[in-house]
């Protein structure tokens, strides 16, 4: 007997949210510095606002289609055939994004802090709670989300807030200096961690009918909020590094850390940051692997019901095989982020998604054609 | 008599008693034959007093061991003669007997099984020459402590009093204090041998009928030999087994366990033991203590808070302290980790084996004192304190901080009321500390997500485990780590009620005359 087997709108809400807040300024500030300069602070503006408009069509396109996850209303608007092709191609993108999320966690601990632990051991440990979190399911997920985001946010505008006298105000001027093409180019490094919105598509199935109202506006209004937080570390780190010197930087927000100061007894506290930021990583990762399994599930054919304890160990080996072998350094995989990931994601997470929204609105014209000729 | 075989288990044995139900045999001698010959071959302490003097012949049969001498001597024997009158018809006699035999229950039966069953609950027995009747006098002898405070749980403001062995007592307790028909107990019997009684009890319209619904499944599926005590029950019924959580709690205090009823809750009492089993509970209601209630609100959501502190501090305490000697020394104040290396500089071991030595002696020594008789237990404390903490040091096993950490560590673990999730705690910090041990912070902030994981996948009776925090629920964020005034306490729990939108009074509560 479980009385909690629904996901509240505030979950939905808290596990997306999530998903935003963890990735935009850990790489992505370098490069936006490359090429915006003084004016990225526009840039980051730009894919705020960018996002939050894509946010509000990602919750549209789910929620035309209530209790169906992507994959499942996938069939259901282009046929089963080109339906389970394109499942099984975002099937794809959420295993390469669950590898590079687990690449994350995994090489910026090793690098920051512990260099001389084998990468497998991080490894092995992220997929082993993976693999407990897709047991447990993706509701007791959701119920870890609040109180994870909430830790999340408040340590963001806490780094905000406790780095803010290091701001020079110089380093954002001359305003308007660069190249606007380059201030739009950079702004899409941005939006690529933003966009990850339309993950939503893959919750939202979970939530009860009569309560997607509510989803809907706090799903837009969370995210906003996390779009405005992570935004306002971006735009920062320009203040205080200057942007010659911040596209020289593998981890701008570790650095962002290292200048805060708490009073005067503890000295570095970007330990303490980043744990939170892996607290919050481990729940990204395990929100992602657990998608990853209702996807494969749905291209299955199978609706209902928990993940098989084979097809977890399974899969969990999938990702650990993948992760030990795949962009398994900074290097390899920050270059893969800015100058490949950056491209093949926008394809999944706009262009396909905005084709969906096309197809639907066609077969809803169609549908009410077919209604008045009948009548 | 039945014989046991070696690939039968004993309810096998037991059924087949059962089976032998016969009709009584109408002289009494061979009633008492067969009732030997069936039941119970070398049961000394099975009495057969006979009376030939009265009308009609007659014997009184009992387990001397279980029944009440004084009920026997007093309200049995004397009128037993003048009730027995050879021409009486059966509805005549047991009439009679009601009638002279001062004895509240009085019962006849025809079935020698049940004559067997009620011999071993306590009732004495009469055969009567000619009657294919037995009839059955209530005489059990009830062995039981006085209702006295509990020793575990002791409380400064509340109740002195707890639970004691004896389940009526136990539901006369509850009785007491709730006086409504709509406070409910059905009673189950559990274990083939030891016919163990267990009550469930809870209270009508309030308690969800869902939970409630289960429990008796649950309940009803427990099939065992031997039911001696009520955690052996819990282990059965709870959500999951290999937990180190506890997932309904027990308790020896009456007033925790009708406030929980109150609430919505259930409870469960089994005979032979004072902890009475108690659920849904989730996490953070394990912290209360019920001293709580019983001062300001502020003072019971400081006492809250801090054994939370305390509590958060026993886990992650060692665990810290050896990731950052280890890992992170970075993090620590300069001097503070020049005084750390100081105290670490003739200590031999790593950190993680100085915390597991100490930690691990700490626990032996616990266990030690608890073993112990107590007057014995005293000196263990100062052995473990005087010559193992002062010796160590001087002997540069381990550092002075380390005795520190492990003393703070001890003392905040002694705050958890519930001595359950006490002793799970004590085995996560083991774990934790070999994370930290192996991958500093990156350990910890696994090990902490994992716990959280695995608390949040946790239910108890199906009620979410870390309800109000995940789900978040604000209600009821009133009653959890914070405790507001009792006026403001008026929902009732999304889970445990039957109808949370119900109230336990109305919004506004009657302002007293002084605040007009």
């Amino acid at each position: 007997m479980d009385l909690s087997d629904k996901m509240t709108p505030l979950q939905a809400a808290g596990l997306l949210a999530l998903l935003i807040a963890t990735q935009n300024y850990i790489f992505a500030p370098a490069i936006m510095a490359r090429f915006a300069h003084e004016d990225m602070w526009i840039s980051s503006l730009l894919a705020a606002s960018a996002a939050f408009l894509f946010c509000l069509y990602a919750v549209w396109l789910a929620g035309q289609f209530p209790n169906r996850t992507l994959i499942q209303f996938l069939s259901f608007l282009l046929g089963r055939w080109a339906g389970k092709a394109i499942g099984i191609l975002y099937l794809g993108y959420f295993i390469c994004l669950t590898v590079i999320y687990v690449q994350t966690l995994a090489t910026s601990f090793k690098t920051l802090f512990l260099p001389m632990t084998p990468l497998i051991v991080f490894i092995v440990l992220i997929v082993l709670f993976c693999m407990y979190g897709a047991a447990q399911g993706i509701i007791v997920l959701g119920k870890m989300s609040t109180l994870v985001i909430l830790a999340l946010l408040v340590t963001l505008l806490l780094l905000f807030a406790g780095t803010l006298p290091s701001v020079e105000m110089t380093n954002y001027l001359p305003i308007g200096e660069n190249r606007w093409s380059n201030t739009f180019y950079a702004s899409l490094f941005n939006l690529t961690s933003f966009t990850q919105s339309i993950v939503i598509t893959m919750l939202f199935a979970f939530v009860p009918s009569d309560k997607m109202k509510y989803a809907k506006k706090y799903v837009v209004w969370g995210s906003m909020l996390t779009f405005g937080v992570t935004s306002l570390i971006v735009i920062e780190e320009v203040g205080v590094f200057s942007p010659n010197q911040l596209e020289l930087l593998t981890f701008p927000t570790v650095e962002l850390i290292t200048l805060f100061n708490f009073g005067t007894f503890f000295e570095r506290v970007e330990t303490i940051f980043v744990s939170v930021w892996g607290a919050a990583m481990f729940l990204v990762i395990g929100i992602l692997f657990t998608s990853c399994l209702t996807a494969i599930r749905h291209l299955l054919g199978r609706s209902d019901g928990s993940d098989s304890k084979w097809l977890v160990l399974l899969f969990g080996a999938v990702i650990l095989f993948l992760s030990l072998f795949y962009l398994n350094n900074t290097q390899k995989l920050s270059y893969f982020m800015l100058h490949y990931w950056t491209y093949l994601s926008l394809v999944f997470q706009v262009g396909i998604p905005l084709l969906l929204g096309l197809a639907c609105l066609i077969a809803r014209r169609r549908m009410s054609y077919a209604d008045n000729a009948n009548a | 008599m039945a014989e046991f075989t070696d690939n039968k288990r004993i309810t096998d044995y037991t059924s087949q008693l059962e089976t032998l139900s016969s009709a009584i045999p109408v002289h009494v001698q061979d009633a008492v034959k067969q009732l030997k010959a069936s039941y119970f071959q070398h049961v000394d302490d099975l009495f057969v007093r006979y009376d030939n003097t009265g009308s009609a012949p007659s014997a009184l049969v009992y387990i001397h061991t279980i029944v009440n001498s004084n009920i026997l001597e007093r309200d049995l024997l004397p009128y037993l003669n003048q009730a027995i009158e050879h021409e009486d018809t059966d509805r005549e006699l047991f009439d009679r007997l009601k009638q002279c035999i001062p004895i509240g229950q009085i019962k006849q039966t025809t079935d020698m099984a049940q004559v067997a069953y009620m011999l071993l609950q306590g009732e004495a027995v009469l055969f009567i020459e000619g009657e294919t009747n037995a009839y059955l006098f209530q005489t059990k002898l009830v062995y039981q402590r006085a209702i006295e405070e509990p020793s575990t749980e002791p409380s400064t403001s509340g109740a002195k009093e707890g639970f004691n062995e004896s389940l009526d007592t136990n539901v006369a307790l509850l009785r007491q204090r709730i006086r409504t028909p709509l406070f409910k107990n059905k009673k189950y019997t559990i274990g083939n041998l030891t016919q163990t009684r267990v009550v469930v009890a809870y209270i009508e319209s309030v308690a969800n009928p869902a939970i409630i619904e289960e429990l008796e499944k649950r309940i009803g599926t427990v099939e065992l030999d031997a039911l001696q005590s009520s955690h052996q029950l819990l282990e059965f019924i709870q959500d999951r087994q290999y937990s180190l959580f506890p997932l309904m709690a027990k308790t020896e205090r009456t007033d925790r366990i009708v406030h929980h009823l109150l609430n919505g809750g259930f409870a469960i009492i089994v005979d032979g033991t004072p902890f009475t089993i108690y659920g849904p509970i989730n996490f953070l209601e394990l912290l209360h203590a019920p001293d709580d209630y019983n001062f300001s609100a502020w003072a019971g959501t400081f006492f809250r808070m801090l054994r939370f502190t305390a509590m958060l501090i026993s886990i992650f305490m060692p665990s810290l302290y050896v990731a950052l000697s280890s890992f992170h020394p970075d993090l620590l104040p300069t001097f503070l980790t020049y005084s750390i290396i100081a105290g670490r500089e003739r200590v031999p071991f790593p950190s993680i084996v100085e915390v597991l030595l100490m930690e691990g002696t700490f626990e032996i020594l616990r266990e030690a004192g608890i073993r112990l008789p107590k007057i014995v237990g005293s000196t263990i404390s100062i052995v473990g304190a005087l010559v193992i903490g002062e010796s160590a040091v001087s002997a540069g096993i381990i550092s002075p901080q380390m005795v520190i950490i492990v003393s703070i560590t001890a003392i905040c673990s002694f705050t958890i009321p519930n001595y359950s999730l006490g002793i799970g705690l004590r085995v996560i910090r083991f774990i934790f500390i070999l994370l930290a041990g192996f991958l500093g912070f990156f350990g910890i902030v696994f090990g902490m997500m994992f716990l959280y994981l695995h608390l949040t996948g946790l239910k108890s009776v199906g009620a979410p485990y870390l309800t109000p925090v995940a789900p978040f629920r604000r209600k009821e964020m009133r009653d959890t780590l914070l405790r507001y005034p009792a006026p403001k306490l008026n929902s009732y729990s999304e889970y445990l009620a039957e109808d949370s939108s119900r109230l336990r009074f109305p919004d506004s509560p009657q302002t007293p005359p002084n605040r007009k």
